[in-house]
């Protein structure tokens, strides 16, 4: 320990200053830190780092809680009272043999001392330090009741104690036998004989629960079956009176140390809840279930403790006649599966509430009389389904589940009329063959994508024995319906024809007529048929709002249909108008946390962004997207959601929160993957929106390659003399230009330019925006003579016109006539670049970037101290606002690199050099930009006499240089070779 | 371990907490057997992993020593303070066995995502690094200012709450707020070093 007496000193002045500031509310520390005291003043900076952290730390809760920390052996060495041996007396028995010895202890055969009983017995002996005299006590209580347990299938117990030396014992019917799974299995039970053996068990449960008692750990291995086929069942040992309360439960449970098998124990069980009667039902219904099938009910990704811990408290278990062998499905299947999965339900109250009902019901099965217990609900049905087909059809499966129960949802809920009740059941049964009988790899060989699992399910439509019209067209419409959520207009077109065709059977007030006549309008949105739409929903709509409250979730749909169709028609008043009155009229019928008030909120997002009235625009995404997370929980794969999160990653561009925006673009394009496949259309458009956006935060690779893709799916399907084949090549162009990739990207944007002009013509405002392209692409191939005059020819254009965004073009300008040799011309477009900037968000952003230019030109120049501040300006404005190195900061860093050279700091330059340098041996090491950042870092190395590196980083830059067409190459190139500082 | 006659702990407790060096020793022995005791009986039980459940282990000592009259029920918060430190060391020794264990050898074990067992969680091995490095901060820490590693040892290793800690240390709740908030943010300084 180090005695210094002025970090002593220090430190304690630190101390009490902490205790000052922290002792204030966090809004008032800043001021407080701004007025320190002279002789305090010292300790500054190490305040504000230390409180900087505040906020993280309690946001993310640093030190709340000790991680996770997993016991991997069981093998602990833990501190075991002395292990029996034969002959040893604990209390009035004599250990014979040792039997076996588990979590909770050892078990010994034994035999009285005294002579009492003849026959042995089982002794247990728990592990624990028993010192306790609670347990002692509680022990000789239960003895009195458990002692009193005669039944022929329970073994019983005999006694129980403690030792003086602190041992506890329980002292069992020796029973020879075996587990009662084993012995089905090596006996070759038939399926009834199971059942009967399992009768006596449940006999034996029932008897104990007539005397309060709970057994708590039913599982095979304590059931034991002996040579002439009876069942015994052992260890109620632990069971625990049916008290009041259960609060000491857990208590004994540690101090006995008794470890129930997750395998066999409820969810309460698991929770470390109160136990009561039902949860030996579960367990005796997964030991059922285990006898019938010879499987576990859950099925499990990861053999893990948590996972099966997970499972129970929150999985479906698999139907038994699912898992069963082949002779006995049929037999099992209906009755018997439903009385094992009663047993297993969650929650105890939907068990059966004695095990006396279980065993009656299993009698009546037996006797060929119907079962009571119930088969479960449609909407519980239809998740099981999907929990179970998950596995096979993997992640469509959920978006289709969760897209379907949004399509049915008023389906699910409880109706009055019995006649609903049954059409809901036709629709439940539909959808549940959908996945029962889903090919998992569908027509494209891939695996299935949503979609194509409804397209499947549109095949099976005409099969549904029903010769009722409502429910057919009720069947149709929740097809369509679904069809139109992922976007499968074709689909949903169809099947939509058909609906409205079948519904002129029925009433034309009929909700399903109105529904399939709103769902077709839908379809002609999505075709952009605008007017028939619109023309479609006038004549619905007042009937809806005739009776708002019988038709409330059609009204409502319907509002959103017509909001729909104004913001793709462009209408955007009337968009939001409409977007308005769905809102108030979803809050007022339905509630607020509703779909339908996600797509009105984002189409009012959209209404004030065609308005250019950004931040609101921000302000409403950023609401429908979290409200589209409250509305479809989980992990947010509905499409809804993720067209939500698109839509405010956008926006978020505007807020020039780049990176976030990224982050999220590609959360979304994940998911697009999943929904609709990875070939789909919509996953192409994605990738084309999102490479803008990947180039400009810095992922240049990524960038190009998201235009490639997007390019390979959307391109082949459109006609390469269109409008969107050139916005395709315009990505691509941008992306590569964004790399300084300019000799690939030249041919690319020459294109695409030409289809623009040949649409449009030459004065178009996005012909100028690839021009600009175009020069950018020149520079970067060294033709910088072409460049000036095709850049300096849009400046112009945009001059004229009175275009307020004249900073860009600007910018390039500067920097292709600094790359053609005029550092002075170039300084002086880059000042009129800076003073173009368009105030805003975005404004830093742009002038980094001027800033950058400005500073190279400054240097070429010789004005250093103004290089200088350009340079150390922008390199902050990288730091603090873009997450990744950017070009234009690279190039920053091989200024300020060299401004320290030549300021004879070569120990400075070098950090700067090397990082330049390794973000081009990354990114593009063949580039001349790399050659330049190698050609500076070697002379750097050569003037802090690193000799050697100084020839490898020169050798790479020569190689680099000599190659390239730029101008300014050449004279590079020399510097290379000669040994002047400069 | 001796057996020790009844309720001399509290002696220890109040003779170790008035610095008494030796008693510290004696009663940090005493208490680390039966700790990592319980906390191995924890962790037989759940043969396939399970959370270190501090607080309760904590509580649950105290509960053991208040039932075999070891400790007086009135110095509960001074038992905690001290359960709390060696609670701390083990955790930490079990965490140090855990990855001996696992760099002996047992590959199979290790094996995440592939493997029929995983054992270990993904997100173990950064938790468990996590509380090694907050563990040599808090040494550090210790030579500067050892009444905040006292209340971070409550705090974090035996998840006592801000009224147990101000009773156990004699303060106000509004001072160990402010001495939390300290404590984290040097340890946070510390810990991104």
């Amino acid at each position: 320990m180090d005695h210094q007496p002025d970090a002593d000193q220090s430190w304690t002045e630190l101390n009490r200053l902490l205790d000052a500031v922290l002792n204030l509310p966090p809004e008032q520390r800043s001021a407080w830190l701004a007025t320190l005291p002279p002789e305090h003043v010292a300790h500054g900076p190490r305040l504000r780092s230390l409180l900087a952290r505040s906020a993280q730390i309690e946001t993310n809760d640093f030190l709340g809680e000790l991680p996770r920390i997993v016991a991997a052996s069981d093998e602990d060495a833990a501190p075991r009272p002395a292990a029996g041996r034969a002959g040893d007396t604990i209390g009035p028995y004599r250990l014979i043999r040792e039997l076996g010895s588990g979590g909770m202890g050892a078990v010994w055969l034994a035999e009285r001392t005294d002579g009492i009983l003849n026959r042995p017995v089982a002794l247990k002996l728990p592990h624990l330090a028993t010192r306790h005299g609670s347990l002692a006590e509680r022990l000789a209580r239960e003895r009195e009741i458990l002692a009193t347990l005669a039944h022929p299938h329970i073994a019983r117990l005999y006694d129980a104690g403690v030792t003086p030396e602190g041992q506890s014992y329980l002292a069992l019917e020796y029973i020879e036998g075996t587990a009662i799974d084993e012995y089905c299995a090596t006996h070759g039970l038939g399926l009834r004989q199971r059942l009967r053996l399992f009768l006596q068990i449940a006999d034996a449960v029932a008897y104990a629960h007539g005397k309060l008692v709970v057994h708590r750990d039913l599982k095979p291995a304590n059931v034991l079956v002996t040579n002439e086929g009876e069942a015994r069942l052992l260890d109620f040992g632990i069971a625990k009176l049916l008290e009041g309360s259960l609060t000491h439960e857990t208590q004994l449970t540690q101090f006995v140390g008794a470890a129930f098998t997750p395998d066999y124990a409820s969810p309460e069980q698991i929770r470390g809840e109160p136990l009561s009667v039902g949860s030996d039902v579960y367990s005796l219904g997964v030991i059922l279930f285990r006898l019938l099938t010879g499987e576990r009910p859950y099925r499990l990704e990861r053999e893990t403790r948590g996972a099966l811990e997970d499972a129970v408290l929150k999985a479906e278990p698999v139907q038994p006649s699912d898992l069963a062998a082949r002779g006995w499905r049929r037999e099992i299947r209906g009755d018997l599966d439903t009385i094992i999965l009663k047993c297993l339900k969650k929650s105890p109250d939907e068990r059966y509430l004695t095990v006396h009902a279980l065993a009656q019901d299993l009698e009546r099965f037996l006797d060929g009389r119907p079962v009571l217990a119930q088969p479960d609900s449609r909407a519980y049905r239809l998740r099981k389904f999907v929990a179970r087909n998950k596995l096979a059809v993997g992640a469509a499966a959920a978006v289709v589940a969760a897209v379907l129960a949004g399509a049915g949802v008023a389906l699910w809920q409880a109706r009055a009329a019995v006649a609903e009740q049954r059409r809901a059941e036709q629709v439940r049964d539909f959808i549940a063959s959908i996945f029962q009988n889903a090919d998992p790899f569908g027509e494209s060989g891939h695996s299935m994508s949503a979609v194509e699992l409804l397209r499947q399910a549109r095949g099976r439509i005409d099969s549904v024995r029903t010769s009722n019209a409502d429910e057919r067209v009720l069947l149709l419409n929740t097809l369509g319906s679904s069809m139109l959520n992922l976007q499968d207009t074709d689909g949903a077109e169809e099947v939509m024809q058909q609906a409205v065709n079948e519904s002129r059977a029925l009433d034309p007030r009929h909700i399903e007529a109105l529904r399939a006549r709103r769902l077709q309008a839908l379809v002609l949105v999505m075709r952009g048929r605008f007017d028939q739409a619109q023309h479609e929903l006038a004549v619905v709509i007042p009937v809806l709002r005739h009776d708002p409250e019988r038709y409330s979730e059609e009204l409502v749909a319907a509002l959103l249909a017509r909001t729909t169709a104004y913001v793709r028609s462009g209408a955007y008043d009337e968009a939001e108008r409409s977007a308005t009155e769905l809102l108030n009229t979803t809050q007022q019928l339905l509630g607020e946390r509703r779909p339908e008030s996600v797509e009105a909120l984002m189409a009012i997002a959209y209404a004030h962004n065609y308005r250019n009235r950004r931040l609101e625009g921000h302000e409403v995404a950023k609401r429908a997207y979290e409200l589209a997370r409250q509305v479809f929980p989980g992990d947010g794969s509905h499409p809804t959601v993720n067209n939500a999160r698109m839509q405010y990653a956008v926006s978020l561009i505007d807020m020039d929160r780049v990176d976030e925006a990224v982050d999220l673009m590609l959360e979304s394009l994940g998911i697009a993957e999943r929904i609709f496949g990875k070939e789909s259309r919509i996953v192409g458009e994605y990738c084309v929106t999102i490479s803008e956006y990947l180039s400009s935060s810095g992922q240049y690779q990524q960038g190009v390659d998201a235009a490639e893709r997007g390019m390979r799916i959307v391109g082949k399907d459109v006609d390469p003399n269109s409008i969107t084949y050139a916005q395709l090549l315009d990505a691509q162009s941008g992306a590569l230009v964004a790399a300084r990739r300019g000799a690939e990207s030249l041919p690319v944007t020459t294109r695409a330019r030409e289809i623009v002009v040949a649409n449009f013509g030459p004065t178009y405002e996005h012909a100028f925006v690839l021009q600009v392209k175009q020069g950018m692409a020149l520079a970067q191939l060294g033709r910088t003579d072409e460049a000036r005059r095709v850049l300096a020819e849009v400046v112009e254009k945009y001059q004229a016109k009175g275009y307020s965004s004249l900073s860009t073009p600007l910018y390039q300008l500067g920097f292709a006539t600094r790359l053609g040799g005029d550092p002075l011309a170039a300084a002086k477009l880059q000042q009129r670049s800076f003073e173009a900037i368009r105030p805003g968000l975005r404004a830093e952003r742009q002038s980094a970037k001027v800033l950058v230019e400005r500073g190279l030109d400054r240097l070429e120049l010789k004005d250093y101290a103004g290089a200088q501040e350009d340079l150390d300006q922008a390199l902050a404005i990288f730091r603090a606002k873009f997450r990744n190195t950017t070009t234009w900061q690279a190039d920053a860093l091989v200024a300020r690199g060299r401004l320290a050279m030549i300021r004879g700091d070569p120990a400075t330059a070098l950090t700067d050099l090397e990082e330049a340098d390794q973000f081009w041996r990354a990114l593009d090491a063949d580039n001349r930009w790399a050659g330049e950042a190698a050609l500076w870092l070697g002379r750097c190395y050569r003037a802090l006499g690193r000799s050697q590196e100084a020839s490898t980083a020169l050798q790479r830059a020569a190689g680099i240089l000599a190659k390239s067409p730029i101008a300014i190459d050449r004279q590079l190139l020399a510097l290379t070779r000669d040994g002047a500082q400069r | 371990m001796s057996e020790q006659p009844q309720s001399d702990l509290t002696d220890l407790i109040h003779r170790a907490q008035s610095g008494d060096a030796r008693a510290f020793d004696d009663l940090f022995r005493a208490t680390y057997d039966e700790l990592r005791a319980l906390a191995h009986l924890r962790l037989r039980r759940d043969q396939r992993g399970t959370l270190l459940d501090t607080t309760a282990l904590v509580h649950e000592s105290y509960l053991r020593f208040a039932a075999a009259r070891r400790v007086r029920i009135e110095d509960r918060s001074h038992f905690m303070n001290f359960a709390a430190r060696v609670m701390r060391s083990v955790v930490i020794d079990f965490i140090r066995e855990r990855q001996a264990e696992r760099r002996g050898g047992d590959a199979a074990r290790i094996s995440l995502t592939n493997g029929a067992e995983v054992l270990v969680d993904p997100t173990t091995a950064g938790g468990e690094s996590e509380v090694l490095r907050v563990h040599d901060a808090l040494e550090d820490l210790g030579k500067r200012a050892p009444e905040l590693v006292r209340l971070v040892e409550m705090r974090y290793f035996g998840g006592m709450t801000e009224a147990e800690v101000a009773k156990a240390l004699d303060i106000s709740e509004r001072t160990v707020r402010r001495d939390w908030e300290k404590a984290r943010l040097l340890l946070a300084e510390a810990l991104a070093t």
